[in-house]
């Protein structure tokens, strides 16, 4: 079930929709909303509500009562904390926090303007401030809409201490607020109220009867920009774009138009394919892997790729390209399978209606987006769509396509050898193994919200966990990074170890999909033995608890000369004694370092 | 139209269709409050594109009124029941 990027929602439909869902039995696991507001924020709930069970959360949405922000938050026993939520959003409306920025700004002199900008910050620095103290919740922070008539007529907007130019400093300076915290973020209000207009987003009508601020369509808008840092909270946002390719990329048919009939370039009409190429290559720019599933004679298309002029993407832009006369369905699941990730990290685009509703009957994880009639829609359809927002940007996004590229090289070579092990020499495959520090704590706690499959415990660990780790006595935090001949593929293992005074416990222990199965473990799980015996630790227990993907990992100790020590349907619990002598690891690595 | 018009009233107050009667009033749905009357306006101007002045949208608190107000908008309303 999806809804159609920006269709409007049908508001009394979706309300009944909301109550019919809410009413039914089901396991979806439950996502608490807490809203502290000092506006009439209600109408947003069923929009809310409906998106939520539509991502497949159970919607537990808490309001606080009007205007009492800053009360609620002070107040550790107050029910906004009884409701232990996961998303905080603090809704603070201008005109009702400052009346003298918002209805008396020409009546203000420079100091007082200066002294109530200070004011606001600090309202905002402490409610934060005390929030993150008493709540791990994601906060979200609405910035500032600037008005729509500045006090001062067009010469207000001349000056950098009138009204709209004091207002989107105020918006700067939150930015660096939230900088300042972990897990806290801006809803930019003013950036929503801008694309659909003042007259759009703000209700008169309703703020003076009953200080409901927005309209019916900024509402909607608004939960449709909660629903972004919810999906990517929540690990729900999407890593992979697939693409058709006629009609998609270019203007036309390609096996009937041939290479110089496509519509590509710089003017009309192949202007809305190149705009649209040039959105998709900075989705690449951002991390965001990019797939083909094109029905056409293969050779013609990369001839596209390769030759013509004008084209943005090119052939090593894009993870995959399955150009081919198979249905859509059976090539999006084996670029599935041969990415190694789930099709609900897919958003496949498509100008053919039919192959759109294929795909979205067959795959309905896979968020299918039918292109319209008109190309010079596309670019915006795709900005607009929102499923690849992530919450961090890291040095490995950057060149995540480059590594999938790398990973098929390899896969590619392999036939060619006979022996594993000669392959795997071939390889020349260099790790090391270093202690956390502050440049890898980010990574290192991406793996641990990430990796679902080779990891012993799941246990999903936040930066300021894993800097916690770091920093105490008590714990071992290590990487692994991986490098061959076809790349450098970064980190892709850790490893949290826990100390008692006897024994050495392995609170985490995973490692990237990319990497199993070429011995890594053997070399990670050897420096995890050899830290604990470093560590003076007599015995190492190695823990598995069972999750929903990891269930290949369930004797992972066990093979490698662990005792079972105790087992129940949810965990096992394994032992290794570290007088024993520690096992060898595979002799085809180049190297082994470790720190 | 009347029948559009109770069928969004009884999506939005979350009751059968058939209760929204010609008399439904605060009185006669327990659940029809200010704020699930503001959803019941938004929805209104929304499936039949109009907009309420603030004045009507505090008076047209019980069908028949929401009926009048609609006709004034130019809203083709059928018969009654």
């Amino acid at each position: 079930m999806f809804t159609e990027n920006n269709a409007e929602l049908n508001l009394s439909e979706i309300i009944q929709k909301v109550d019919l869902m809410e009413q039914a039995k089901n396991d979806l696991p439950p996502l608490k909303i807490a809203f502290l507001h000092n506006i009439m924020i209600d109408p947003i709930v069923p929009y809310l509500k409906f998106l939520c069970f539509e991502e497949g959360f159970y919607p537990n949405i808490y309001l606080g009562d009007y205007d009492n922000v800053m009360q609620s938050i002070l107040d550790v026993e107050s029910s906004f904390y009884r409701h232990q939520a996961d998303i905080v959003v603090l809704c603070v409306k201008l005109e009702n926090l400052s009346e003298k920025l918002f209805q008396s700004f020409t009546s203000l002199s420079v100091s007082e303007v200066q002294e109530e900008s200070d004011r606001i910050l600090g309202y905002f620095e402490q409610a934060i401030g005390e929030i993150r103290k008493h709540s791990k919740a994601t906060i979200l922070v609405h910035n500032f809409e600037i008005l729509a008539y500045p006090s001062f007529g067009v010469l207000d907007y001349q000056c950098s201490s009138k009204q709209i130019n004091t207002i989107r400093q105020i918006n700067l300076k939150l930015v660096d607020l939230i900088n300042k915290y972990e897990n806290a973020f801006i809803v930019d209000l003013d950036l929503l109220q801008s694309n659909v207009g003042y007259h759009n987003f703000i209700d008169r009508r309703y703020w003076q009867i009953g200080k409901l601020p927005y309209t019916r369509q900024a509402t909607e808008v608004l939960a449709k920009e909660y629903m972004k840092f919810i999906r990517a909270r929540m690990g729900k946002n999407r890593k992979c774009l697939v693409l058709d390719c006629d009609n998609t990329l270019w203007g036309g048919i390609l096996g009937e138009d041939g290479i110089g009939g496509i519509k590509i370039g710089k003017t009309y009409p192949g202007i809305a394919y190149f705009e649209f190429q040039q959105a998709i290559l900075s989705l690449y720019h951002r991390g965001i892997l990019l797939a083909i599933c094109s029905k056409n004679n293969e050779a013609d298309v990369l001839e596209v790729f390769r030759d013509h002029p004008e084209m943005v993407l090119r052939e090593n832009h894009f993870a995959i390209l399955k150009i081919n006369w198979k249905d859509k369905v059976a090539n999006l699941k084996e670029i599935a399978d041969e990415l190694n990730i789930g099709l609900d990290s897919f958003v496949f685009m498509d100008d053919s209606e039919f192959e759109a509703n294929m795909v979205k009957n067959c795959l309905p994880q896979v968020k299918t987006v039918s292109l319209p009639n008109d190309p010079t829609l596309y670019r915006d359809i795709l900005n607009s769509l929102g499923f690849f927002d992530s919450l961090a940007f890291s040095e490995e996004d950057k060149v995540r396509s480059a590594m999938y590229q790398a990973e098929a090289q390899r896969k590619k070579v392999k036939t060619q050898f006979e022996d594993l092990d000669e392959y795997y020499r071939y390889l020349e495959i260099e790790v090391d193994i270093c202690s956390a520090d502050e440049f890898s704590v980010g990574r290192i706690a991406q793996l641990t919200q990430r990796t679902n499959q080779f990891n012993l415990t799941t246990k999903r660990y936040t930066e300021t966990d894993i800097k916690s780790f770091n920093h105490s006595p008590e714990h071992a935090v290590l990487y692994l990074k991986y490098k061959d001949r076809f790349g450098d593929a970064g980190i892709v293992g850790v490893v949290i170890l826990a100390y008692t005074a006897e024994y050495a416990l392995i609170d985490t222990f995973l490692l990237s999909c990319r990497v199993i199965g070429r011995g890594i473990e053997d070399v990670l799980l050897k420096a995890c033995l050899e830290r604990a015996k470093k560590a003076n630790k007599q015995t190492i227990c190695g823990l598995y608890l069972k999750g929903k993907k990891n269930g290949q990992v369930a004797d992972f100790y066990r093979k490698r000369g662990f005792t079972l020590d105790s087992q129940d349907e949810n965990e096992a619990k394994f032992g290794f004694s570290l007088e024993k002598p520690i096992f060898c690891v595979p002799a085809y690595f180049k190297a082994i370092r470790t720190q | 139209m009347d029948n559009q018009v109770k069928k969004i009233m009884a999506q939005v107050f979350n009751v059968p269709e058939g209760e929204i009667t010609d008399n439904a009033s605060p009185d006669t749905i327990s659940s029809w409050d200010s704020l699930k009357h503001v959803n019941l306006v938004l929805a209104l101007e929304q499936a039949f594109g109009v907009s309420f002045e603030a004045s009507e949208i505090v008076e047209m608190l019980n069908y028949k009124l929401i009926l009048l107000t609609l006709k004034e908008k130019g809203v083709e309303i059928g018969g009654a029941g």
